[in-house]
Protein backbone atom coordinates (compact mmCIF):
# COMPACT_ATOMS: atom_id res chain seq x y z
CA UNK A 1 0.00 0.00 0.00
CA UNK A 2 1.06 3.53 -1.01
CA UNK A 3 0.79 6.53 1.53
CA UNK A 4 -1.67 8.04 -1.04
CA UNK A 5 -3.64 5.04 -1.25
CA UNK A 6 -3.89 4.77 2.59
CA UNK A 7 -4.90 8.79 2.86
CA UNK A 8 -7.36 7.96 0.61
CA UNK A 9 -8.62 5.03 2.75
CA UNK A 10 -8.43 6.83 5.65
CA UNK A 11 -10.29 9.88 4.66
CA UNK A 12 -13.54 8.42 3.90
CA UNK A 13 -13.49 6.06 7.10
CA UNK A 14 -12.26 9.14 9.56
CA UNK A 15 -13.66 12.52 8.18
CA UNK A 16 -17.43 11.12 8.51
CA UNK A 17 -16.50 11.10 12.32
CA UNK A 18 -15.16 14.69 12.63
CA UNK A 19 -11.16 13.52 12.07
CA UNK A 20 -10.00 15.85 9.29
CA UNK A 21 -6.39 15.10 7.78
CA UNK A 22 -3.76 18.13 8.27
CA UNK A 23 -4.78 20.66 5.47
CA UNK A 24 -0.44 20.45 5.17
CA UNK A 25 -0.70 17.55 2.57
CA UNK A 26 3.16 17.14 2.47
CA UNK A 27 3.12 16.65 6.28
CA UNK A 28 -0.06 13.96 6.24
CA UNK A 29 1.38 11.98 3.35
CA UNK A 30 5.25 12.07 5.41
CA UNK A 31 3.10 10.88 8.48
CA UNK A 32 1.30 7.94 6.33
CA UNK A 33 4.68 6.72 4.88
CA UNK A 34 5.99 6.19 8.28
CA UNK A 35 3.15 3.92 9.63
CA UNK A 36 3.71 1.88 6.68
CA UNK A 37 6.90 1.90 7.82
CA UNK A 38 6.16 0.32 11.26
CA UNK A 39 3.63 -1.43 9.53
CA UNK A 40 6.43 -3.14 7.92
CA UNK A 41 8.73 -3.14 10.76
CA UNK A 42 6.18 -4.61 13.50
CA UNK A 43 3.32 -5.78 11.64
CA UNK A 44 0.98 -3.10 12.97
CA UNK A 45 0.42 0.65 12.27
CA UNK A 46 2.22 1.96 15.72
CA UNK A 47 2.25 6.14 15.89
CA UNK A 48 5.49 7.09 14.54
CA UNK A 49 5.31 9.88 16.49
CA UNK A 50 5.57 7.62 19.29
CA UNK A 51 8.45 4.91 20.37
CA UNK A 52 6.98 1.31 19.71
CA UNK A 53 7.73 -1.77 22.07
CA UNK A 54 7.49 -3.79 19.14
CA UNK A 55 4.63 -6.26 20.53
CA UNK A 56 0.96 -5.30 19.73
CA UNK A 57 -0.56 -6.06 23.25
CA UNK A 58 1.84 -3.12 24.79
CA UNK A 59 1.12 -0.68 22.09
CA UNK A 60 -2.67 -1.38 21.72
CA UNK A 61 -2.93 1.90 23.19
CA UNK A 62 -1.02 3.86 19.80
CA UNK A 63 -2.36 1.92 17.02
CA UNK A 64 -3.01 4.65 14.99
CA UNK A 65 -5.58 6.30 15.14
CA UNK A 66 -4.27 6.08 18.63
CA UNK A 67 -6.46 6.22 22.04
CA UNK A 68 -5.70 9.41 22.57
CA UNK A 69 -6.79 11.04 19.75
CA UNK A 70 -10.32 12.17 20.44
CA UNK A 71 -9.31 13.57 23.82
CA UNK A 72 -6.73 15.49 22.18
CA UNK A 73 -8.64 16.84 19.04
CA UNK A 74 -11.25 18.07 21.41
CA UNK A 75 -8.86 19.95 23.79
CA UNK A 76 -6.05 20.97 21.39
CA UNK A 77 -7.79 20.84 17.49
CA UNK A 78 -5.13 17.73 16.65
CA UNK A 79 -4.26 14.80 17.49
CA UNK A 80 -0.13 14.38 18.91
CA UNK A 81 0.90 14.29 15.15
CA UNK A 82 -0.63 16.98 14.18
CA UNK A 83 -2.22 13.87 11.61
CA UNK A 84 -5.85 14.11 12.25
CA UNK A 85 -7.14 17.43 13.62
CA UNK A 86 -10.51 19.04 13.81
CA UNK A 87 -12.17 21.36 10.84
CA UNK A 88 -11.60 24.09 13.15
CA UNK A 89 -7.58 23.87 13.42
CA UNK A 90 -7.72 23.39 9.24
CA UNK A 91 -9.34 26.82 9.49
CA UNK A 92 -7.11 28.57 11.68
CA UNK A 93 -9.58 29.63 14.09
CA UNK A 94 -7.86 27.91 16.72
CA UNK A 95 -4.47 28.51 17.75
CA UNK A 96 -2.24 25.61 16.31
CA UNK A 97 -0.20 25.16 19.71
CA UNK A 98 1.87 22.02 20.97
CA UNK A 99 0.02 18.94 21.76
CA UNK A 100 1.51 17.27 24.39
CA UNK A 101 1.91 13.61 25.11
CA UNK A 102 -1.03 12.36 26.80
CA UNK A 103 -0.39 8.80 27.08
CA UNK A 104 0.43 7.87 30.77
CA UNK A 105 4.09 6.98 31.69
CA UNK A 106 3.53 3.69 32.82
CA UNK A 107 1.85 2.57 29.85
CA UNK A 108 5.35 2.78 28.04
CA UNK A 109 7.28 -0.30 27.82
CA UNK A 110 9.24 -2.36 25.87
CA UNK B 1 27.26 28.54 21.07
CA UNK B 2 25.37 25.83 23.34
CA UNK B 3 25.54 22.16 22.74
CA UNK B 4 23.04 20.51 21.06
CA UNK B 5 21.88 16.88 21.37
CA UNK B 6 18.58 15.77 20.48
CA UNK B 7 17.11 12.28 21.27
CA UNK B 8 14.72 11.41 17.91
CA UNK B 9 12.51 9.12 16.62
CA UNK B 10 13.26 8.22 12.96
CA UNK B 11 10.14 7.79 11.91
CA UNK B 12 8.47 10.93 13.74
CA UNK B 13 7.08 14.03 12.31
CA UNK B 14 8.42 16.47 14.80
CA UNK B 15 11.81 14.71 15.10
CA UNK B 16 12.39 15.73 11.00
CA UNK B 17 11.06 18.93 11.55
CA UNK B 18 13.46 19.73 14.86
CA UNK B 19 16.31 18.37 12.51
CA UNK B 20 15.28 20.61 9.53
CA UNK B 21 15.05 23.73 11.77
CA UNK B 22 18.66 23.29 13.18
CA UNK B 23 19.66 22.61 9.20
CA UNK B 24 17.95 25.22 8.11
CA UNK B 25 19.64 27.39 10.93
CA UNK B 26 22.71 26.40 10.62
CA UNK B 27 22.77 24.99 13.97
CA UNK B 28 25.47 21.94 14.42
CA UNK B 29 23.82 19.09 16.47
CA UNK B 30 24.32 15.74 17.49
CA UNK B 31 20.90 13.05 17.25
CA UNK B 32 20.48 9.72 18.06
CA UNK B 33 17.22 7.98 16.63
CA UNK B 34 15.58 5.67 19.38
CA UNK B 35 13.80 3.76 17.76
CA UNK B 36 17.03 2.40 15.35
CA UNK B 37 18.27 0.99 18.60
CA UNK B 38 17.64 -2.17 19.62
CA UNK B 39 18.37 -4.59 23.07
CA UNK B 40 20.71 -3.39 25.35
CA UNK B 41 22.00 0.00 23.41
CA UNK B 42 18.26 1.15 23.59
CA UNK B 43 17.72 0.19 27.02
CA UNK B 44 20.72 2.27 28.10
CA UNK B 45 19.93 5.60 26.09
CA UNK B 46 16.00 4.90 27.45
CA UNK B 47 17.31 5.63 30.79
CA UNK B 48 19.61 8.26 29.84
CA UNK B 49 16.37 9.86 28.30
CA UNK B 50 14.41 9.38 31.21
CA UNK B 51 16.74 11.60 33.14
CA UNK B 52 15.60 14.93 31.22
CA UNK B 53 12.21 13.13 30.55
CA UNK B 54 10.39 11.02 32.31
CA UNK B 55 7.42 10.48 29.75
CA UNK B 56 10.36 9.94 27.35
CA UNK B 57 8.62 10.82 24.54
CA UNK B 58 10.64 12.51 21.15
CA UNK B 59 12.24 14.96 20.52
CA UNK B 60 13.57 15.60 24.08
CA UNK B 61 15.94 18.42 23.06
CA UNK B 62 19.16 19.17 25.07
CA UNK B 63 20.67 23.17 24.59
CA UNK B 64 23.22 23.57 26.91
CA UNK B 65 21.65 23.03 30.52
CA UNK B 66 18.32 23.76 28.73
CA UNK B 67 15.50 20.54 28.38
CA UNK B 68 12.76 20.98 25.63
CA UNK B 69 10.16 18.41 24.91
CA UNK B 70 8.82 18.39 21.26
CA UNK B 71 9.14 20.81 18.39
CA UNK B 72 8.55 24.23 20.59
CA UNK B 73 9.91 26.38 18.31
CA UNK B 74 10.34 29.78 20.53
CA UNK B 75 12.02 27.67 23.06
CA UNK B 76 14.10 26.48 21.11
CA UNK B 77 15.12 30.17 19.07
CA UNK B 78 15.08 31.32 22.58
CA UNK B 79 17.54 28.34 24.15
CA UNK B 80 19.90 29.18 21.20
CA UNK B 81 20.12 32.99 20.94
CA UNK B 82 18.51 33.05 17.48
Amino acid sequence: MTAEELYDMMKKVQEPKGFFFNKDREWVLSILSDILINKERYGYMCCPCRLSSGFREKDADIICPCQYRAEDVHEYGSCYCNLYVSREWNEDKIKHQYVPERRPADKFSL
Amino acid sequence: MAKVKMYTLSTCSHCKATKKFMQDNKITFDFIDVDLLQGEARQTILEEVMQYNPNRSFPTILIGDRIIIGFKENDIREALGI
